[in-house]
C-alpha cells in the first residue's frame, strides 16, 4: 500500500487496534484460478510472533486452504472508517480556492504466510475467543456452550484452521494531514454534520490526526 | 472466492448499484514485490462492455501503476458488514441450533490493469468524480473543479496518473442470511438496526429466501 510520510499509521498497536475493531479481513492469495480473496472473520493474536498471528476458519467446502501447500504469501486488508471529503468544509476554499476533494480513510494491510492447522483444540479456541470478543458488547452474550455439544462437534468438522503468522504490517491513516489545519478542522465539523455512524467514526480519526504537523 | 449458491447475486445492475454506493475500491495486484492493495476511489462506467468499465487515479509517487500495468488485477468493493449473535434469531430458544456468523455483501472486479498517463483522460475523470459525489454527499452549493484556479488544477493533475480496468469478470457474495428461516433472517436484522447497523439489516430485511 502506498504510504506517503505524513499518513503513515505504524503504531502496532493502534494497528492492532483497528483490526480488533474492524475483524472482518480481506484475506488475499495468489492460486491457480489468480488473486483470490475471501472475506473472514480475523481473531489477532497479538502476543505470537513479532508482529502478531491472524487466526480464522473457512469452510471445508472452499478450495483455498487445499492451495495452501507449504504456505501461501498472503495479504489481509482491513478497512475501517471512510468517506468522501469536499472542499465545501474548506475555509480555504473562499479564501484561495486552491483546494480539491479527496477521499479519507484508515486501512491496515497484514502481509504473512497462511498455513492450514489442523487441530481441533486450536479451532474451539478461535471460536470460542472471536465469539467472547463479539459478544462482550450483547446484554446476555451468547457463548459457544449454549448450543449442543453434538451440534458444535458437527460444525467444527465442516470447517479448517487457518494460521497467517504476520510478517510485515503495513498502516494508512488518510486523515487530511496534507491540508491547512483550519481545513482539517472544517473537514471534523463537515463530517459530523452528515449524520452518518461512518462519517462520525471518520471524523473522530481526522480529530484525532489534528495534532500532526500539516505536511509540507 | 468461496461462493456457495445462495449467497451468489448474479444480477449485473445489482452488482454496479454497489459499486457505485461503495466507490472505495481495494485494488489488489500482484507485482514484483509480491502482493499488494491500494484503496481507491472509482468510477465505474456501466457503458462500457458487458461488465462495465473501471476507472480511477493514483499518485505519481505511487509504484502501484508501474508495478501492475497490463497484468491480472482485482478490485473489491464492500458494503456494511457486522457481527451476527445467535441471540438474534427467534428460533434460537426452540432448539439452540445456532453459532454466529458474519454477513456482509462483497463484488469483486477483475480485469487487465491499463495505464492512462494522458492529462485529457484525468481531467474529465476527476470532473466526474467530482460531479457525482458532490451531488450524493448533498452539498448546498456542490464545488467544482472551476471553482479552484487552473494552475492549481493543472499542478494537481500533474501529480496523479489514470488506471482503466475493463471489467472481464464480475462476482458478487451477499451473505445475508438467506440460508437461514425468514423469521430468523428479520429477526437478525431487527436485532442489528437495534444497535444502530441499520445499513446491514436494510440489506438483510430485502435479500429474500434464494435471493
Amino acid at each position: 500500500m502506498f504510504q506517503p510520510p505524513y499518513h503513515r499509521f505504524d503504531d502496532q498497536r493502534a494497528q492492532f487496534d483497528l483490526i480488533t475493531r474492524h475483524p472482518l479481513g480481506t484475506w488475499v492469495c495468489q492460486t491457480a484460478d489468480g488473486l483470490t480473496a475471501n472475506h473472514l472473520p480475523f481473531v489477532l493474536d497479538r502476543e505470537y510472533g513479532a508482529h502478531g498471528t491472524l487466526l480464522c476458519h473457512v469452510a471445508r467446502g472452499n478450495p483455498v486452504w487445499r492451495a495452501l501447500g507449504a504456505g501461501q504469501p498472503s495479504v489481509v486488508a482491513f478497512l475501517g472508517p471512510q468517506h468522501y471529503i469536499t472542499p465545501g468544509w474548506y475555509p480555504g476554499k473562499a479564501e484561495h480556492g486552491r483546494v480539491v476533494p479527496t477521499w479519507d480513510y484508515v486501512a491496515v494491510h497484514a502481509h504473512g504466510v497462511a498455513q492450514v492447522v489442523d487441530d481441533r483444540d486450536a479451532l474451539r479456541a478461535q471460536l470460542t475467543r472471536l465469539t467472547e470478543q463479539q459478544e462482550s458488547t450483547q446484554a446476555r452474550p451468547w457463548q459457544v456452550t449454549d448450543a449442543p455439544a453434538d451440534y458444535i462437534d458437527g460444525l467444527l468438522r465442516a470447517v479448517v484452521c487457518i494460521e497467517i503468522r504476520i510478517t510485515r504490517l503495513e498502516g494508512r491513516l488518510k486523515a487530511s494531514q496534507d491540508e491547512a489545519l483550519a481545513d482539517r478542522e472544517g473537514t471534523v465539523r463537515g463530517l459530523r454534520a452528515s449524520g452518518s455512524a461512518m462519517a462520525a467514526a471518520m471524523a473522530d480519526w481526522v480529530d484525532n490526526a489534528l495534532d500532526q504537523p500539516p505536511a509540507p | 472466492m468461496y461462493l456457495p449458491t445462495h449467497f451468489e447475486e448474479k444480477r449485473t445492475g445489482v452488482l454496479h448499484a454497489l459499486m457505485r454506493e461503495h466507490p472505495l475500491g481495494q485494488l489488489v495486484t500482484h507485482g514484483p514485490d509480491g502482493l499488494d492493495a491500494n484503496p481507491l476511489p472509482f468510477e465505474l462506467d456501466t457503458t462500457a462492455g458487458p461488465h462495465g468499465l473501471l476507472r480511477a487515479h493514483v499518485a505519481r509517487a505511487n509504484p502501484v501503476w508501474q508495478q501492475a500495468a497490463d497484468t491480472e488485477v482485482l478490485v473489491i468493493f464492500q458494503a456494511a458488514d457486522g457481527y451476527i449473535s445467535p441471540n438474534g434469531y427467534p428460533s434460537k430458544p426452540e432448539h439452540h441450533r445456532h453459532v454466529p456468523t458474519w454477513n456482509y455483501a462483497r463484488v469483486h472486479a477483475h480485469g487487465v490493469l491499463r495505464v492512462r498517463d494522458d492529462e485529457r483522460f484525468l481531467r474529465g475523470l476527476v470532473a466526474r468524480l467530482t460531479r457525482e459525489h458532490e451531488a450524493r454527499s448533498q452539498q448546498a452549493r456542490p464545488w467544482k473543479m472551476g471553482d479552484a484556479p487552473g494552475d492549481y488544477i493543472d499542478s494537481m493533475l500533474k501529480m496523479i496518473v489514470g488506471i482503466e480496468i475493463d471489467i472481464t469478470r464480475l462476482v458478487g457474495k451477499f451473505k445475508l442470511g438467506q440460508n437461514r428461516e425468514t423469521r430468523d433472517r428479520l429477526g437478525a436484522a431487527d436485532a442489528l438496526a437495534a444497535r444502530g447497523q441499520t445499513a446491514l439489516a436494510e440489506a438483510m430485511r430485502q435479500a429474500g429466501p434464494g435471493a
